[in-house]
């Protein structure tokens, strides 16, 4: 009888001590019935490769859908006031129409907001190529002192449940209202992988719906020779190889580059080939924006570019310049401008949700 | 008297099954891998790539070289019973990624004893975006442009056989860059299918290339023909030629 005594109250104790380990989770709705919708991405088979896309986050319309809202929330600043859309704006191709680009507390950053269009396909992430995916690259800005400044994920994630509006949409994009950090970046990354443009008029063109005028397949030309030489770093699809090169804009080098990542002394200078499509609406050009205008990019690779020990031989007119007549500078500009798409810049799906 | 129960029969039909498949494995049935060392000499000198010290060599240009991206393709391993087999994949090899100067290929039924193999892609497996999959970034590094439909179809796409790149000295303080980058042109294929290489039965060989080759034989000056050679159907017929015969096959040691 003693025995059992002790067994009832050892029994007790063990399921106090399990009861009290218990952590309260508030359930929503949504996260009773967790059935999200998955997105197949939709793009040119033939000229994009598959995307990169893990297989521990796979797109669905919900975790699009919060990674939208998440996008655009200055809720992921310390102070929110700043959001990813703050320096990625769509008018702008997902970049800034600015040199720099403001964080918090009008702290100024140190190179161009850099375009997102078709990273789902992309390799390398960032100018100097230091993210390895979109997920490691939308943990960045979170807390990078001169963006977003948060100190920890616990703030974030901590602002994230205080709002009203998020409770339901994590459920329904990853069955738990229990936040953390993985979800956010999930969330993002699944939106900015749905960024795809693929309808320029130069798609258009490939796909025998338009005709490019005289000047625009002159300016393919030369864009697709050696005469202007831009396809071996913008190859025709994406339209940037995913490599880092030195394009001679400098003799000496203020921002390493590439070279911060790699301490390779080869790579000082060198910087992602960035994506040319929608080059119209990404002014200013360069990793420090310091080009205002096509017609300034033009001309810089026109004359060559600077000689360093770490300029790329891809340009190779240095010391020779290309030596485009005026024509040819115009025909090469007007190519470049089919690579504009206008339903990318102006697709309601990309929009501000709020 | 010992009776089979239920339960053992069950076990003793186990037993069978699994001393079954034990046994119908093939002990005798191994299998081969060849290891392909990639390396790239000058004057017999292994290169150091990614940077521009110019190399005085015994050719007629003075060169550095900064890196070297090539494809093998039609690749054909032979074996000592006059056996072959025929690789469906092709082997890209590009100086700025180590990873891509050592393959191995595996499942061999015996060890290797000749190989043979194509510099580029024949024009039936050049196709525009063919490889676009492929991996070492191969597609945006290798790409041939694509510009039929325009007048400038000198290009009808595909990917190119070979970049050389580093920078060539013109007078004693003038250097220059030079991209001999080869592929096909005007619709001819220069591609080059070498005769096959023989060797000693081995498991780890070594393909050598000759970069001076590419100037020599016949002389292919870097200084005449400058830079911009993809559609100069000269400099293609010329370094056609000269890549006849740089690759060497040892095995190693």
């Amino acid at each position: 009888m003693r025995d059992y005594i002790s067994f009832i109250f050892f029994s007790l104790i063990v399921f106090m001590i399990l009861s009290g380990c218990y952590k309260y989770n508030p359930v929503c709705e949504s996260c009773v019935e967790y059935n999200p919708t998955p997105i197949s991405l939709i793009y040119p088979f033939a000229s994009f490769p598959a995307p990169n896309t893990p297989p521990w986050n796979q797109l669905t319309e919900e975790g699009v859908n919060l990674g939208r809202h998440l996008f655009y929330d200055p809720i992921l600043s310390s102070d929110n006031t700043v959001s990813c859309a703050s320096c990625h704006k769509q008018e702008y191709a997902f970049g800034d129409n600015t040199q720099y680009s403001f964080g918090i507390n009008q702290s100024l950053g140190e190179r161009n907001a850099p375009t997102i269009i078709n990273i789902a396909f992309h390799t390398a992430f960032d100018w100097d190529g230091k993210s390895s995916s979109v997920e490691d690259q939308a943990s960045r800005p979170i807390f990078n002192e001169i963006e977003l400044h948060n100190n920890n994920w616990s703030e974030v994630i901590n602002r994230i449940k205080m709002s009203e509006l998020y409770l339901d949409l994590f459920c329904a994009a990853f069955g738990t209202s229990d936040i953390d950090s993985s979800h956010v970046l999930k969330a993002i990354a699944q939106f900015e992988r749905t960024l795809i443009s693929d309808n320029s008029k130069f798609d258009q063109y490939l796909r025998g719906e338009v005709v490019l005028s005289p000047e625009e397949i002159r300016g393919f030309n030369i864009y697709s020779t050696e005469r202007g030489d831009c396809f071996h770093c913008h190859p025709i699809g994406l339209f940037t190889n995913n490599m880092f090169h030195n394009n001679g804009i400098d003799s000496q080098f203020e921002d390493l580059g590439r070279y911060n990542v790699t301490n390779n002394m080869l790579d000082q200078g060198a910087f992602k080939s960035p994506s040319l499509r929608n080059i119209e609406f990404s002014a200013p050009y360069m990793h420090d924006g310091r080009f205002e205008t096509l017609e300034q990019v033009i001309d810089h690779y026109d004359f060559g570019g600077y000689d360093s020990p770490t300029v790329d031989p891809l340009m190779k007119y240095i010391g020779i310049g290309l030596m485009l007549t005026e024509q040819e500078k115009t025909d090469l500009k007007a190519f470049l401008l089919t690579l504009s798409d206008e339903s990318f810049i102006n697709n309601a799906d990309f929009s501000n949700p709020f | 008297m010992t009776f089979i129960t239920k339960n053992n029969s069950i076990r003793l039909l186990f037993m069978f099954i699994l001393s079954f498949c034990i046994y119908s494995c093939d002990p005798d049935e191994e299998s081969f891998s060849l290891t392909i060392d990639f390396k790239h000499l000058v004057d017999d000198v292994e290169v150091v790539y990614g940077n521009d010290n110019l190399i005085y060599n015994n050719s007629s240009n003075i060169y550095s070289v900064r890196r070297l991206l090539y494809v093998l393709s039609d690749i054909t391993l032979y074996f000592p019973d006059n056996t072959f087999l025929e690789i469906d994949d092709f082997i890209f090899i590009n100086s700025d990624d180590s990873a891509t100067l050592r393959h191995t290929l595996y499942d061999l039924p015996q060890q290797c004893s000749g190989i043979r193999f194509r510099l580029g892609f024949s024009s039936d497996d050049n196709i525009d975006n063919a490889y676009i999959n492929s991996p070492y970034n191969f597609h945006s590094l290798m790409l041939w442009p694509n510009l039929f439909g325009t007048d400038g179809g000198t290009f009808q796409g595909g990917y190119h056989h070979l970049k050389l790149e580093g920078k060539f000295l013109v007078n004693s303080d003038e250097s220059y860059f030079y991209n001999t980058h080869t592929g096909p042109i005007n619709g001819f294929d220069y591609s080059i299918l070498y005769p096959t290489f023989y060797f000693d039965s081995t498991s780890s060989i070594s393909i050598y290339m000759d970069i001076n080759k590419w100037y020599n034989n016949p002389f292919y000056d870097l200084t005449s023909f400058g830079n911009g050679i993809m559609d100069n159907l000269d400099a293609q017929e010329l370094l056609y030629q000269n890549g006849l015969d740089i690759f060497n096959v040892q095995p190693n040691a």
